[in-house]
């Protein structure tokens, strides 16, 4: 059985999707003749699904309580856990998002290999270097070399 | 007929270059097959320039060796790492990943070539016997057909995903998606938020890398240890792809549905592979009776997309040869190679140049039975990814993906789409709601969209006219037979 704090969970990513559903039919009635037609039926069964499935949810927690279901502390943690590698999953691909845009792929792919297998793997300075070293000298014998590929230089580097 | 075939074999076996231009283009296929976002129209655009002091018939047979290799090769990397390789391997991945995460990708693995190779064989049978009445049947197809197509996938889908509510709200978040962009129709640019590079729209190629490899590296991330939890690298046995052949042997019934859905819809200019695939897979889960098990690592999951995807290219070669239409990118890159060597496609060359014709088709065959095996025989060895220590896959699987989004079109915003495509596929994963109804909904948005406004101006405004096309009204009644069915099961269910 579900906790009850996962329905309220699930109750609000239902209402976050009824606003995005609510938003995006408001936007469908700027777009002039035929351009809007088609967004303008589709976001009103949108908004309809996504009020069904807020219904659904609201419903759901409503009656959670009843069942007497108590969250203990180790499930709390466990949860706490994961979101807080959820949240440390996100950073990396930020953080690697921001490496490319600044330095391109072939500085950029090294470096995110390099410091995520040093910093959140553990792993020693040799297996990361050797790694990283792999990884690009495979991204430049195939993308540069073979298939002749212009790639992303970076915008510190005129990218 | 005969007398073509038997000058084509002999064309073939010749000259040992024939052979060797074979496997190149097969070696070729297959990696840009198994490398997400490359895929064969880049691979033939690249070979293009080495084909120029070929003969016409030898720059077919690279090219054909391409062609018939690539959709084989996408499929090993949708399967173990949840990257599709080419778009329409994207399908493959819903079943295909978790039967890699049971333990069983080489029973995946297996299942796919097998199924790929005999949808391959039959795209082409059905090629052979449909050139001669092509123009026919591609006519079938007019607008309103075309609209109730996408309904009938889009519907079927949707049914079987488990949870029909949020199904359908995935499929209208898949459909807002596909409105981003400029509409060509009434020439307004929707839901761009003034931004340049949404004004074309969202490639399919970083959505789906998003969706499918970087949400699952985020979850295998949160989840840690390797893409495999049960077994170990010891356990790997040749035997296991050897089951997977038998599988697809044993479930003839949806290889043969996959392969008719793949050729028909590949026939069909425009639609595409990713269509073909994702149709296949519906309409497999929608005839089998016991479906629960689809989206959680079913064998059929696999073997419907993969029979289907091969089955196409045979069904794009219709209407490319025969009119000179190409029915996707791939095909059109193809087509550009047969004028470039003097093979101006259409009823002429099919009479004037049948052996050449015959050419191309065995060399596909070739191909298809070449990369088959090849993959089967790899597979042994390619399954040990899975066992792989997810710290050192997840950074080099997101890489890649990264690289592959970018590659499609060099531009650095598919970057930062695919990163934010991760995000959704994550969060949708998280909150149990279905990616693959999100995804086709994304890919039939514009041919949903561009063939209701035809039908419409075509009818003068008149719903009606929907009725009186013979095709449209058949395939509207195989949506209304998906959607009772599934009503028809639930309450049956329920009663129980």
């Amino acid at each position: 059985m579900k906790q009850p704090r996962n329905i309220q969970t699930s109750l609000i990513v239902a209402l976050l999707i009824l606003m995005i559903a609510i938003s995006v039919l408001v936007t469908a009635y700027g777009y002039s003749g035929g351009s809007g037609i088609f967004p303008r039926f589709i976001g009103w069964v949108f908004t309809g699904l996504a009020m069904a499935e807020c219904l659904v949810q609201l419903k759901a927690s409503m009656s959670t309580p009843a069942t007497g279901q108590i969250s203990t502390t180790s499930d709390t943690d466990l949860r706490r856990g994961k979101v807080r590698k959820e949240i440390k999953g996100f950073l990396w691909i930020g953080v690697f998002l921001v490496l490319l845009y600044l330095t391109g792929f072939l500085i950029g792919i090294p470096l995110y290999i390099f410091f995520f297998l040093r910093l959140a793997a553990g792993k020693s300075y040799k297996q990361c270097t050797t790694i990283a070293v792999v990884a690009i000298a495979s991204v430049y014998i195939l993308f540069i070399e073979l298939l002749q590929y212009r790639l992303f230089q970076g915008t510190l580097f005129g990218g | 007929m005969f007398e073509s075939l038997l000058t084509a074999v002999a064309y073939l076996l010749s000259d040992s270059a024939n052979l060797a231009y074979l496997s190149l283009g097969v070696a070729v296929g297959l990696l840009f097959g198994i490398i997400p976002g490359l895929g064969g129209a880049t691979a033939i655009a690249l070979l293009l320039p080495l084909t120029f002091g070929m003969a016409p018939e030898q720059a077919i047979i690279l090219m054909g060796g391409v062609m018939g290799a690539v959709s084989a090769g996408g499929a090993v990397t949708a399967i173990l790492l949840n990257t599709p390789g080419t778009a329409p391997n994207a399908a493959t991945c819903i079943d295909g990943y978790p039967l890699t995460q049971q333990g069983k990708a080489g029973l995946a693995i297996g299942a796919a070539a097998s199924a790929s190779a005999i949808g391959g064989i039959f795209g082409l049978f059905i090629l052979v016997l449909v050139l001669p009445i092509a123009r026919t049947i591609v006519l079938w197809f007019g607008p309103p057909a075309f609209f109730m197509l996408a309904l009938l996938g889009l519907t079927s889908l949707t049914v079987s995903s488990g949870n029909m509510l949020r199904g359908l709200i995935a499929a209208c978040i898949g459909l807002f998606i596909g409105f981003v962009g400029y509409d060509e129709i009434g020439g307004t640019a929707r839901y761009t938020g003034g931004s340049d590079y949404l004004w074309d729209g969202f490639s399919i190629v970083p959505v789906l890398i998003g969706l499918f490899a970087i949400a699952e590296m985020m979850s295998l991330f949160v989840k840690g240890g390797s893409i495999t939890q049960v077994g170990s690298q010891t356990s790997i046995r040749f035997t296991d792809t050897i089951q997977g052949i038998k599988a697809t042997l044993k479930n003839y019934r949806i290889v043969v549905s996959g392969s008719v859905i793949g050729t028909l819809i590949g026939a069909v200019p425009g639609v595409g592979g990713v269509v073909a695939s994702f149709m296949s897979y519906s309409f497999a889960a929608q005839i089998t009776k016991e479906n629960k098990t689809f989206g959680n690592g079913d064998i059929r999951g696999v073997i419907a997309p993969e029979s289907a995807n091969n089955a196409k290219d045979g069904g794009g070669l219709i209407p490319t040869l025969a009119f000179g239409v190409p029915g996707s990118a791939e095909m059109a890159i193809f087509l550009g190679v047969l004028i470039l060597h003097g093979l101006n496609p259409g009823p002429t060359l099919l009479i004037e140049r049948e052996d050449t014709i015959y050419v191309l088709i065995l060399t596909l065959l070739g191909a298809t039975i070449l990369s088959t095996g090849f993959i089967c025989v790899a597979a042994f060895y390619l399954v040990r990814i899975a066992y792989i220590d997810s710290s050192i896959l997840i950074p080099s699987v997101i890489s890649v993906s990264l690289l592959g989004a970018y590659a499609v079109q060099s531009a650095i915003g598919d970057v930062f789409a695919a990163a934010f495509f991760g995000l959704l596929g994550y969060l949708m994963i998280r909150f149990d709601y279905p990616r693959i109804t999100l995804v086709i909904a994304l890919v039939l948005c514009s041919l949903m969209e561009r063939n209701y406004t035809q039908s419409m101006i075509m009818f003068q405004g008149d719903w009606t006219g929907f009725f009186q096309d013979n095709t449209a009204v058949v395939l509207l009644l195989f949506s209304v037979a998906a959607l009772s069915i599934s009503a028809f099961r639930a309450l049956r269910k329920k009663k129980a």
